[in-house]
């Protein structure tokens, strides 16, 4: 009993000693990834009015947008106390910080070891792909959370009271993110592995996952109903323009990739998929096989966004390479150096720890003070009208919403638009134009009084201002044109004809 | 025992009358809201021939269109019933032959011997499928193929006939088989084998002699001897067979398709094939079978309802397995059973909805008809329209869905992409005097599929040129410009 809670205490000092660092490196933050400002903006609304805003009259200049709501509301909770920013980091860091916690249960059950439990968790608690998504503060960290947590409740399923508990976490995490599809088709591959390992499944675990199916699919269909008839299978790809898709892994080496799994987790997870395979049958390391197979599936198939991609495969591989210690670790107690097991042990956490340094110090020292771009905005909720549109770039968009309080032309909530990919092709058309008449349509078209060119867009469109912003129809209200500091255009709402 | 059969009796024909009853309320609620009968389709083009041919019972010539008119059984049945109960034929036949259909399956089920309970479940759950709910809400001729097939099969595995064959019943029933399916043979020719192909499958999994097969087949290909020689039956029958691309907007229902397959049907449907897996390992073979055939009838309207009916049937397997199973969960299985049946309400309420908001709308209807008050020359519009043109206003479109099928489809059809796509009045005018068109109704889907929502093409001519008037603009985006310069 004395040694099981000592056990505890280092987990739960683990746990807080992640929790911690995380919010001490979010203190230096105020910028961050473009989702955050969504979400920010809906826990404000729940704040104010009692629930989301989904009927948005700023987003794409107005439209109704469907999303589960469960972070925003614990979000808002947590905001009675402090600041909204400030809630929306303490709860994405108490859940990626859980994950601690929740690999240390998965593992020790597996592998009914309490050290390798323990260096599973040490794995998570350092694992790069949790510290590159540090500035998104959105639900998707609760998400996989929920979602791990619902995998360990289904590992346990025959145990009394961990049925309920899965249904509960399964409906919290349907609640929190369309992430929770991810379990769906892992529970579906896991299914199929058994079959095809010839493997019979317990009674409970037919009925729940069954449940969870069709609880899920039912969900998802009934939330995304209009979505489904408005952008057909481009749904599961949130209606994300091509062009954006295609760039997916452009902002990403294959290196980089790997620096965020973890290279040690990484191999050792895929001995233990090769070890499971051919060699033993375990049925529970098969659920986080097939869990595994799903989370790659949906990083090369761009499904999730890749920070959320990677935490899953990362945590998937982390969970079976501790299988592969358990392995090691029964095949060394047969021989005659069985000592060497806790030293082969700490090297491979040594090894992590070394490989994990590097990225994770480049990630820190990355982080930059306050925007020239975030001043822009904040110009602009100073400077213009509120109904006024101000066209962004695309990942600017719930920015200029959040921030600049206006209305944008587009943002990164693809889903219900129909005409997603058209609109995304106008805004790059407005940037990148060099005849006016085309650019004063296209700006007339949108409705727009506002351009910012932010920093960000001048540096990726290699440009400093508009080609045509001398034309009378356009003029230049904030900042400097000879240098990448932002700049604000005015549009005074010409026709085609009227330009000078 | 006689009390139990009675209570059967009526649970059968409570099935049908709540079948009646949905079937007519998708009809009743179009026509109290003012719509057009049917949704946007074929069923226009029906209900002009079966009218042309009941006041012409020797009809080879489509005035209207300038087209010759291969004669079908379908709009001989319509013209038959309009000359005997009038125009409301039109929306009874679909409502009617629904419910034979549905009745038929029953029937067939039952006689292939699945318990009847299972079978009146199975004939709900085919009832509440978006494709044959699509095939009898609209004057398709679809839901007389689907009908033809269930009674080809009825009556030839009827049991009267298999157990005594040499009883002038039996004989009946085959002799009616025969007669059923002769006339599928004339009139579609893809029905004709998807019907060999069900009563090829059945006899093999009943074990029954295929002889009769032989003979029951011989017949309908005499029969179809004269039709090869003297009309065009094979030429349209291969033109349409209805295949298209494999395209999720068009095979399911949750992209938008009003007879695509519904996705909860779908997902029952393999849950229930992998419990008669586990249960009946002689019959993979026909599973596979059907599955080959469900992933076919995603390119296909017409299989999309047959595979309805196959889906259904795994559909109770799994309702019923998850409904007597032991759980250990109690909670799990009346949640389970809750999900179910709120995802086939919600099915059925999704496909209600789709029909029941269909284009055209009494708007658009009357908007139509303002608009084909003036002139008597052709129309040029979306060719989706074009059967709803011809029958709402007696006039001639440049082109419509059936089309294709004739020899001048090729330079129509490009006239028609040119005209749209053309910027100078001259090409426009060109084109227009060409097929003596003097009105043009722009959707707003043309305006959306073809000119992105830009003022291009065809649309920026009409916008700029004075030969061109706009007569009038429904709130709902559509368009009637007149050619001024005839």
């Amino acid at each position: 009993m004395a040694s099981s809670n000592k056990d505890y205490v280092f987990v739960i000092a683990l746990f807080l000693l992640v929790f911690a660092s995380r919010l001490m490196l979010l203190s230096n933050i105020s910028e961050y990834d473009s989702q955050t400002y969504f979400a920010l903006r809906q826990a404000e609304s729940i704040r104010e009015t009692g629930s989301p805003t989904y009927t948005d009259s700023l987003s794409y200049s107005g439209r109704i947008f469907f999303f589960p709501p469960l972070f925003h509301y614990l979000t808002a909770f947590i905001a009675l106390f402090c600041s909204i920013e400030n809630a929306a980091k303490i709860l994405t860091s108490i859940s990626l910080s859980s994950l601690v916690i929740i690999v240390y249960a998965i593992s020790r059950h597996l592998t009914k070891s309490k050290p390798i439990a323990f260096a599973t968790s040490i794995f998570a608690a350092v694992m790069p792909a949790l510290f590159i998504s540090l500035e998104s503060l959105t639900p998707a960290s609760l998400s996989v959370a929920l979602i791990f947590l619902l995998s360990y409740c289904l590992l346990r399923l025959d145990e009394p009271g961990f049925a309920p508990a899965a249904i509960a976490v399964a409906l919290l995490s349907m609640l929190t993110s369309a992430q929770a599809f991810i379990i769906l088709l892992g529970i579906v591959l896991y299914f199929l592995l058994l079959v095809i390992e010839r493997i019979k499944t317990t009674t409970k675990e037919f009925e729940i996952s069954v449940f969870i199916i069709f609880l899920t699919i039912w969900f998802y269909v009934l939330l995304y109903k209009k979505a489904f008839f408005a952008n057909g299978i481009a749904v599961f790809w949130n209606n994300t323009p091509l062009p954006i898709i295609q760039n997916y892994f452009e902002s990403v080496s294959f290196f980089g990739i790997l620096y965020a799994l973890g290279i040690v987790p990484l191999f050792l997870g895929i001995y233990a998929i090769y070890n499971t395979a051919f060699e033993t049958k375990n049925k529970q390391v098969l659920f986080f096989i097939g869990f595994a197979a799903v989370s790659f599936g949906f990083l090369w198939l761009r499904i999730f966004p890749l920070q959320s991609a990677i935490i899953f495969f990362s945590i998937n591989m982390i969970i079976l390479s501790g299988h592969t210690m358990k392995i090691t670790s029964n095949a060394l107690s047969m021989t005659k150096v069985e000592s060497i097991k806790t030293v082969l042990g700490v090297i491979a956490v040594a090894i992590f720890l070394l490989s994990s340094i590097a990225p994770l110090s480049t990630l820190i020292h990355e982080r930059n003070a306050l925007s020239e771009d975030m001043q822009a905005l904040a110009w602009i909720a100073n400077n213009t009208p509120k109904d006024s549109v101000v066209l962004g770039s695309v990942s600017e968009g719930f920015k200029i919403n959040y921030i600049s309080e206006r209305k944008n032309v587009a943002d990164e909530n693809f889903l219900f638009q129909k005409h997603a990919s058209k609109t995304y092709q106008d805004i790059s058309e407005i940037y990148s134009l060099k005849l006016s008449s085309e650019a004063i349509r296209l700006l007339d078209k949108h409705g727009i009084n506002y351009i910012l060119l932010s920093t960000d867009t001048k540096t990726k469109l290699n440009m400093t201002r508009l080609f045509y912003d001398d034309n009378s129809c356009i003029s230049l209200i904030y900042g400097n044109t000879s240098t990448l500091q932002p700049v604000i255009y005015e549009f005074n709402k010409c026709k085609i004809g009227d330009e000078a | 025992m006689a009390s139990q059969k009675d209570k059967r009796t009526n649970l059968t024909l409570y099935g049908i009358v709540a079948i009646l009853l949905f079937l007519s309320s998708i009809f009743m609620i179009r026509s109290l809201n003012g719509d057009g009968f049917f949704a946007n389709g074929e069923s226009y083009y029906n209900m002009r021939m079966a009218t042309e041919l009941s006041n012409d019972p020797y009809l080879f010539q489509d005035e209207l269109q300038n087209r010759s008119y291969e004669l079908q059984v379908f709009h001989i049945i319509l013209a038959f019933g309009l000359k005997l109960i009038g125009i409301s034929i039109f929306f009874i036949f679909p409502i009617i032959t629904g419910v034979l259909c549905a009745f038929a399956f029953y029937k067939l089920l039952k006689n292939l011997g699945m318990p009847k309970k299972n079978a009146f479940f199975c004939m709900l759950l085919l009832a509440a499928t978006p494709p044959f709910v699509y095939a009898y809400t609209t004057l398709s001729q679809t839901g007389l193929i689907c009908l033809l097939t269930l009674t080809t099969l009825f009556f030839y595995f009827h049991r009267d006939y298999w157990e005594f064959p040499w009883k002038s019943s039996g004989k009946i029933y085959f002799g009616l088989s025969i007669f059923s399916l002769s006339l599928l043979a004339i009139t579609s020719l893809l029905g004709l084998i998807i019907t060999l192909i069900f009563v090829l499958l059945i006899s093999l999994v009943e074990s029954r002699n295929l002889r009769s097969m032989l003979f029951a087949t011989s017949f309908p290909a005499v029969l179809l001897i004269p039709f090869a020689l003297y009309t065009n039956y094979f030429h349209i029958s291969f033109a349409s067979l209805g295949f298209h691309s494999l395209d999720l907007r068009q095979s399911f229902s949750i992209f938008g398709s009003p007879a695509g397959l519904d996705l909860f049907f779908v997902i029952i449907s393999i849950l229930g094939m992998i419990i008669v897996w586990n249960y009946i390992k002689d019959f993979r073979i026909y599973h596979l079978v059907f599955i080959a055939f469900i992933a076919l009838s995603l390119t296909n309207p017409l299989l999309r309802v047959f595979s309805s009916m196959i889906m259904t049937i795994y559909c109770v397997v799994a309702i019923k397995h998850l409904y007597y199973r032991k759980w250990e969960l109690e909670i799990t299985k009346t949640g389970t059973i809750i999900l179910i049946a709120c995802a086939i309400v919600f099915s059925v309420l999704n496909q209600f909805s789709t029909l029941i908001s269909a284009e055209p709308t009494a708007d658009t209807t009357a908007f139509f008809e303002r608009t084909m008050r003036s002139g008597n020359s052709t129309i040029l519009t979306d060719s989706e329209y074009g059967y709803f043109v011809e029958w709402i206003g007696g006039r001639q479109v440049l082109l419509d869905d059936s089309s294709y099928l004739f020899s001048d489809y090729a330079e129509k059809y490009g006239d028609y992409e040119y005209v749209l796509r053309a910027t100078k009045i001259k090409d426009v005018e060109l084109i227009l005097q060409k097929y003596n068109v003097d009105q043009i109704i722009i959707t707003p889907k043309m305006k959306e599929e073809l000119w992105n929502d830009k003022e291009q093409g065809l649309l920026l001519v009409l916008r700029n040129s004075a030969k061109f008037k706009l007569r009038e603009r429904s709130p709902e985006g559509i368009e009637h410009w007149q050619y001024l310069n005839k």
